[in-house]
């Protein structure tokens, strides 16, 4: 008798399991290729298969879910991030054209000890009284070989105010930087590219610092960049070192990079520095919109083999050695 | 009673793995995901439709903006009209035009972007396939801007009519600046590339074309402008620029106007082709500071004052 009844209670709950499995089964499905506006998409997810509610602190946690099997997070939606994005080696996050503001004085992304990984298609949204650089590659002191930053891709970036334009007068001036390769003594930065990106009312654009005579920062790519309106365009604010030292940042590709001059611009493209950094379709546009201007290009005398392609050059400090025009009908 | 209840378990057994073995199927069977709709970030899906395209366009304009991906061939009859800060991605599939309308109608938008695409142009088109303007009444604030076009490739399957343009910018008033055309390739066309300033009232400044390659062309890039300084198309970059001549080709880059447009890696090659050739460049008297750096040229007129080229000897 009790041998029957467990069989029996068996059969049900096998039954029941069976049951119940399909129906949750086709309810997900169901919910995820029909519903409006609840599914997959609109989430956060990895390309493990994991999702996330669009809390921009979930980002990190999608990236940090791929541990060291490589892969891509979406990000499927507005987000508010309340610290930066650390990237990760072989990591891709896609943004897909949304929006991502930054609470608090933040970095959007920082690449420390990172290599391959890729950000691309996102609207950052800064407000006023911003100082932190949006986009931050980093070397701590003696940041060894394998910690250097190398071959990541930062692309089709758009970095805006939203209160910063004034009609008529253009974008107030704020104390962010866009692009920055901070260099405190690691080894280097290496082959990064940056690709699409446009940024207004900048203190700085693209900022080299290198404080220490240690490490370099070589081959990395600035492609395609428009920088409006700004204090400082392009900087290398490289330590003045022995002759002798082969370090700093050389052989750097600057390719149709644009400035708009604002009156509160002061240089353009300032104190290049070192070994054939190649500056092809670099324009520092309308340099007569400055109140005090300094240059609209310097080059240091510690610079060599410098290429320069500009569309025009309106007043250059140039102590380089062996720089290269493409043309020079302006000196 | 026994084998009635195992024949009960066995087939709920049967329909389970049935309805599981659906569910399976309905993630990987390529014809019924979502994959092969029009979807957008909003999380929402449409048919394949040319109209369904706006609509899911339409549905992120500006606000919030996000990303519309093309999950299968279409067919378009009238114009897609790009919105700010959305991008479409077509993934590789065909949009065939069965009416004489541009593909796409450009203006009044900054930051969107529209990738991967193939386009098939019908028998005797006449229009752009890719217009940016301005209308009527554009004031600063609608310039078109940003906009990034890449991956596209047009075809033209007929042998005998190449009536239309690839790419147009129409600036008409105000301007437009610093978009980006890259990796397109356009197939038998009457225009590779029609930069049109007619009046004093806009210009067309720091663009961006990119790897561009135009196979069979009657020009290969024109510039019609109004020849007076500082309007027309100043400080564009041309890169990797090419075309191949064919028997009903005139002209290369006609007419350069503006300040200081650079032309690096540009050229044209098969120019013994051409029945009735003018020039493979041609520089009008408006133009300053053009920066030529040219694969190769065959025959050039330069009436510009201080054009640049990067070989010695040329000029």
């Amino acid at each position: 008798m009790i041998k029957k009844n467990t069989s029996k209670v068996l059969t049900v709950t096998v039954i029941l399991a069976v049951t119940l499995l399909s129906v949750y089964l086709i309810g997900s499905v169901t919910r995820v290729i029909s519903a409006s506006t609840d599914n997959k998409d609109t989430l956060i997810r990895n390309s493990k298969g994991n999702y996330w509610e669009l809390d921009g602190d979930n980002i990190q946690v999608a990236i940090d879910d791929l541990g060291e099997d490589r892969g891509t997070v979406w990000v499927g939606g507005e987000t508010t991030i309340s610290s930066p994005i650390l990237l990760k080696n072989n990591i891709m996050v896609d943004f897909q054209y949304h929006k991502v503001y930054l609470d608090g004085d933040i970095s959007f992304v920082r690449a420390q000890t990172c290599s391959h990984a890729t950000v691309k298609n996102a609207r950052v949204k800064i407000t006023d009284g911003h100082t932190a650089s949006i986009i931050h590659l980093y070397l701590a002191p003696g940041a060894g070989w394998p910690d250097r930053v190398r071959y990541n891709t930062f692309e089709n970036i758009y970095i805006n105010n939203p209160s910063s334009w004034i009609e008529g007068v253009g974008y107030s001036k704020h104390d962010h930087v866009g692009i920055h390769l901070e260099n405190n003594g690691g080894t280097n930065f290496l082959y990064n590219t940056f690709k699409d990106i446009q940024m207004h009312g900048v203190k700085t654009g693209i900022y080299l610092e290198q404080p220490v005579c240690s490490g370099w920062g070589n081959g990395n790519q600035f492609e395609n960049i428009w920088i409006d309106q700004f204090e400082t365009m392009i900087w290398f604010d490289v330590a003045i070192c022995d002759p002798s030292w082969a370090g700093a940042f050389n052989q750097n590709v600057f390719q149709n990079v644009k400035g708009q001059s604002a009156t509160y611009s002061v240089h353009g493209v300032r104190d290049v520095s070192h070994n054939g950094n190649h500056f092809d379709h670099v324009l520092v546009w309308d340099w007569w919109a400055p109140t005090n201007p300094v240059n609209d290009w310097s080059l240091r005398n510690d610079s060599s083999r410098t290429y320069i392609c500009a569309h025009y050059i309106s007043d250059i400090d140039d102590q380089g050695r062996h720089t290269r025009y493409c043309d020079n009908p302006w000196t | 009673m026994e084998r009635f209840r195992i024949l009960l378990v066995v087939s709920f057994l049967v329909l389970g793995i049935y309805l599981v073995g659906s569910v399976t199927r309905s993630f990987s069977d390529s014809h019924d995901t979502k994959e092969s709709f029009i979807r957008n970030s909003n999380g929402k899906y449409w048919e394949l439709s040319g109209e369904n395209l706006q609509a899911a366009i339409d549905d992120l304009n500006d606000e919030p903006g996000g990303t519309v991906w093309v999950g299968g061939n279409l067919t378009v009859s009238s114009s897609i009209e790009p919105k700010s800060y959305v991008m479409v991605d077509f993934q590789n599939n065909l949009v065939m035009l069965d009416a004489d309308v541009p593909f796409l109608e450009v203006s009044a938008c900054r930051f969107g972007a529209i990738k991967n695409v193939k386009v098939e142009v019908p028998e005797d088109y006449t229009s752009p396939v890719i217009l940016l303007y301005n209308p009527p009444g554009a004031v600063w604030a609608d310039r078109v801007r940003y906009m990034v076009f890449e991956n596209i490739l047009i075809k033209n399957p007929s042998s005998v009519s190449h009536e239309y343009t690839g790419i147009k910018v129409d600036i008409r008033t105000s301007n437009m600046a610093i978009n980006t055309f890259r990796n397109i390739q356009i197939e038998n066309c009457k225009n590779g590339l029609h930069l049109k300033s007619p009046g004093p009232n806009g210009w067309g400044n720091g663009f961006q074309f990119e790897n561009i390659w135009v196979d069979g062309f009657e020009t290969l890039v024109w510039f019609e402008g109004c020849g007076i300084a500082n309007k027309d198309f100043n400080h564009n970059v041309f890169e990797a620029v090419k075309g191949r001549a064919s028997s009903w080709t005139k002209d290369g880059f006609k007419n350069i106007n503006g300040q200081s447009n650079h032309f690096d890696q540009c050229g044209v090659s098969n120019w013994e082709a051409a029945s009735s050739p003018n020039y493979d460049w041609s520089i009008s008297g408006s133009a300053g500071t053009a920066y030529i750096c040219p694969t190769r040229v065959h025959s050039i007129s330069d009436a510009g004052s201080r054009t640049r080229f990067c070989i010695p000897g040329l000029r």
